[in-house]
C-alpha cells in the first residue's frame, strides 16, 4: 500500500496545486496592478523593499505554519514564540557581539523545543491541535512576563543590528534573501523528499497512512519542530531589524501566518498546500498592510481590513469551486 | 437515569474532573481558612457568570463541529456598545448589544455553511473585524454605564447575589432544555456527529449550524452586558482571555472538537474547575503572569491526561 501511495499521491496533489498556485500569483499580480493605478508610490522600489522586508518575518513563520497545516495540524503558538525570542534575544545578547552566536543557537533551540512539546502533545498525547497550541501560546506569554517582570530590557549587539538592517543592492534586505532561501529549501523538502511526501500523506489521511505501516507520529512532530524553529528565527530577525526589544507586542504572526497559508491555497486538515502559494499569500498580506498604512488607516481599520480580506479571498476560493 | 450512571463510569474522562475538583476542595478547605466563607463563595459566583455564558455558547458551536473564536471580541464589543449607548437609555443599549451579537453570529454561520469557510479561519477573521470595530467605538477603557443598571445586575438579597444566581440558574436550565428536550438539540448532536447523514435524514444542517453560532455570540453579548455592569465601563481588551478559557473549560469538560460529543454537565464542571483556578491561584499568592503559565499547562495536562485515560 505504501508503494501505491508514493506513486500516485504526489501526482494527484501536483495537479490540484498547480491550479491554486497560479491563481494566488494572479491575485498578487492584480493587486499590484490595481495598487499601481490607485497609488503609484506603492509599487515603487522603496515600498516594495519594505514589503519584502516585513514579508520575510511573517514569511518564515508562515512556512512553518504551512508545513504544520499540510501535516493536518495548526500552530497557534507561533506568535508567542516570535514574542519570546524577540525579547529573550535582546536580553541574552546584552549588547555584546560575542554573544550573538550563543543567543541565536539557544533561541532556535528553544523554538524547536516548544515545537517538540507541541508535536508530542498532539501526536502522542492526542491533544487536539487547537487546544495544545493555544495552551502553549498562553503558557509562553505568561512565561515571558514572568522572566522579564514586564519590563522591556536587554541590548541588541551592534553587529546583529547592522545585519538586521543590511540591504544588498540598495533595496534587497538580507532577511528577505534568508527567507527565500528557506522557502527554496522547504519547497524542495516538501516536493522531492520522502519526508515531505509523508507530511502530505499524514495530513491527507492519517488513518490510512497509519495502517500502511508508516510512522505517522514522526512527520507530525517534526512539522511542529520546524514551525517552532522558524518562528524563533523570525523573532530574532525582527529584533535585528528593529534594534530593540519591546514587551508590548501586538501579535500579528499567529493570524498573519494562518492567513498567508490559506490565501496561498493551504487547506485545513487535508494534506493540501504548497510553499510557493504561501510566499504569494505572505506578500499579499504584507502589501495590503503597507497600503493601509499609506492610506493612514488606523489600527482598528487595519484589523477590519485584514479580516475582510481573508474572508473575501476564502469565500472566493470556495464559491468558485476550487476547494 | 442513564446519564447519571454514565457519570459513574470510570472509563469516562469526566471522572478525572471529579477527582481533581474533590482534591482541590479538600486541600483548600483544610489549608485556607477564608476559602469556605460565604464571601468567597459569592466572589466565585460573581466572577464566573460571564465564563459560564461564553462556555455554554462555545460548547454548542463545538457540538456542531465548529469553533468560535469571536466570543472574546464579541464580549468586548458588547461592553463597548453598552458603555456608549446606555446613557441614552438602558433598554436601547441592551437591544443594540444583542442585535450586534445576532449579526456577528449570523455572519459566522453563513460564512461556515454557505461560503464553506473553515470555522477556525472564519471566526478568526471575524474576530479581527469585531475587535477593529470595538477599537473604533472605544479605543481605551472608559465610557458610561448607568449606576441603576449596574446595581440591578449585581443586586444582593442579604448576602446572596440574587440576580447573578438567577442568571446562572436560568442559563443552565435553558441549556438543559435546549440540548436535551428540544428537536434543535437532537439536530445539533446529529449535525455535529455526521453532517452528511443528518442532511440525508432530513435535518436542515445549515440552519442548525447557523443557529449554533448565533446562540454563541448572543451568549457572549449577555456575558458582555454582565461584565460592563461589574466594571461600570467599556473595555476593548476585556474579552481576550475568554477564547482560551472557554475552549479550555469546554474541552476539559469532555466536549470533542470534532463535533457531536459533549454534555452540559461536563461543561459545567469545566467552568467550575476553570473558575476556581483563578481563585485558587489568588489564595496561593501567584502573580497574574504565573497564572497564565499554569492555565496553559493545566489545559494541556488535563486534556492530555483525559485522552490517555480514555485510551487505556
Amino acid at each position: 500500500m505504501g508503494e501505491v501511495m508514493s506513486r500516485e499521491r504526489p501526482l494527484q496533489i501536483g495537479f490540484l496545486l498547480g491550479n491554486k498556485v497560479f491563481i494566488v500569483y494572479l491575485a498578487l499580480g492584480v493587486l499590484l496592478l490595481v495598487a499601481a493605478l490607485v497609488k503609484p508610490f506603492s509599487v515603487g522600489l522603496e515600498n516594495l523593499s519594505s514589503v519584502l522586508r516585513w514579508s520575510s518575518f511573517l514569511g518564515l513563520v508562515a512556512i512553518g505554519q504551512t508545513v504544520v497545516m499540510i501535516a493536518g495540524g495548526i500552530d497557534i503558538s507561533v506568535g508567542m514564540i516570535v514574542y519570546l525570542t524577540y525579547n529573550l534575544g535582546a536580553r541574552m545578547m546584552g549588547g555584546s557581539d560575542a554573544q550573538i552566536l550563543p543567543t541565536v543557537l539557544f533561541c532556535l533551540f528553544l523554538g524547536g523545543t516548544i515545537g517538540l512539546v507541541n508535536g508530542v502533545g498532539v501526536a502522542l498525547a492526542r491533544i487536539p491541535h487547537i487546544v495544545m497550541t493555544l495552551g502553549t501560546y498562553t503558557a509562553i506569554y505568561g512565561a515571558v512576563w514572568v522572566y522579564t517582570g514586564g519590563v522591556t530590557g536587554g541590548l541588541v549587539s551592534p553587529a546583529f543590528k547592522a545585519f538586521g538592517k543590511l540591504l544588498i543592492w540598495k533595496y534587497v534586505p538580507v532577511s528577505t534573501i534568508l527567507w527565500l532561501a528557506v522557502c527554496l529549501l522547504f519547497s524542495f523538502v516538501m516536493r522531492r523528499t520522502t519526508f515531505g511526501r509523508k507530511i502530505y500523506a499524514v495530513g491527507s489521511n492519517i488513518t490510512a497512512v497509519r495502517f500502511s505501516g508508516i510512522n505517522v507520529n514522526l512527520p507530525l512532530i517534526l512539522s511542529y519542530v520546524i514551525s517552532g524553529v522558524l518562528a524563533a528565527a523570525a523573532g530574532l530577525l525582527f529584533l535585528g531589524y528593529l534594534g530593540m526589544a519591546n514587551m508590548f507586542f501586538v501579535d500579528m504572526y499567529t493570524m498573519g501566518s494562518i492567513a498567508a497559508a490559506v490565501i496561498g491555497g493551504t487547506a485545513f486538515f487535508s494534506g493540501i498546500g504548497t510553499i510557493a502559494g504561501t510566499i504569494a499569500g505572505t506578500i499579499i498580506m504584507r502589501f495590503i498592510f503597507n497600503l493601509l498604512v499609506m492610506f493612514r488607516v488606523a489600527d482598528a481599520g487595519r484589523m477590519i481590513a485584514e479580516g475582510l480580506i481573508i474572508l473575501v479571498i476564502m469565500a472566493f476560493y470556495n464559491l468558485s469551486g476550487r476547494e | 437515569m442513564k446519564r447519571l450512571t454514565s457519570l459513574l463510569d470510570f472509563s469516562n474522562p469526566i471522572i478525572i474532573l471529579y477527582l481533581v475538583m474533590a482534591a482541590l476542595f479538600i486541600v483548600l478547605i483544610v489549608v485556607v481558612p477564608t476559602f469556605h466563607t460565604m464571601q468567597n463563595f459569592n466572589n466565585l459566583l460573581l466572577r464566573n457568570v460571564p465564563l459560564l455564558c461564553v462556555c455554554l455558547g462555545q460548547m454548542i458551536v463545538l457540538l456542531a463541529a465548529g469553533i468560535d473564536l469571536t466570543v472574546g471580541p464579541v464580549l468586548a464589543l458588547a461592553t463597548a456598545i453598552a458603555s456608549e449607548l446606555m446613557g441614552h437609555g438602558i433598554a436601547f443599549g441592551i437591544v443594540v448589544v444583542l442585535m450586534a451579537g445576532v449579526l456577528v453570529g449570523v455572519i459566522n454561520g453563513l460564512g461556515v455553511t454557505k461560503a464553506k469557510i473553515n470555522p477556525f479561519v472564519m471566526t478568526m477573521a471575524m474576530g479581527a473585524i469585531v475587535s477593529g470595530v470595538t477599537l473604533y467605538i472605544r479605543p481605551r477603557a472608559g465610557g458610561y454605564i448607568p449606576k441603576s443598571f449596574a446595581h440591578t445586575v449585581l443586586a444582593h438579597w442579604g448576602q446572596v447575589p440574587v440576580v447573578p444566581l438567577v442568571i446562572i440558574i436560568s442559563v443552565i436550565i435553558a441549556g438543559y432544555i435546549l440540548l436535551y428536550n428540544t428537536t434543535y438539540g437532537r439536530h445539533l448532536y446529529a449535525t455535529g456527529g455526521n453532517e452528511e447523514a443528518a442532511r440525508l435524514a432530513g435535518i436542515k444542517t445549515d440552519v442548525t449550524t447557523i443557529l449554533a453560532y448565533v446562540i454563541s455570540t448572543v451568549l457572549a453579548s449577555v456575558a458582555g452586558l454582565y461584565m460592563c455592569a461589574r466594571i461600570e465601563s467599556g473595555d476593548p481588551f476585556i474579552g481576550d482571555p475568554f477564547v482560551l478559557d472557554s475552549i479550555g473549560a469546554v474541552v476539559i469538560g469532555g466536549t470533542a472538537l470534532t463535533g457531536g460529543r459533549g454534555t452540559l454537565w461536563g461543561t459545567l464542571f469545566g467552568v467550575i474547575v476553570f473558575g476556581m483556578l483563578g481563585n485558587v491561584f489568588n489564595f496561593l499568592g501567584l502573580s497574574i503572569n504565573w497564572q497564565y503559565v499554569l492555565r496553559g499547562l493545566i489545559v494541556i495536562g488535563v486534556v492530555g491526561g483525559a485522552s490517555a485515560w480514555g485510551k487505556s
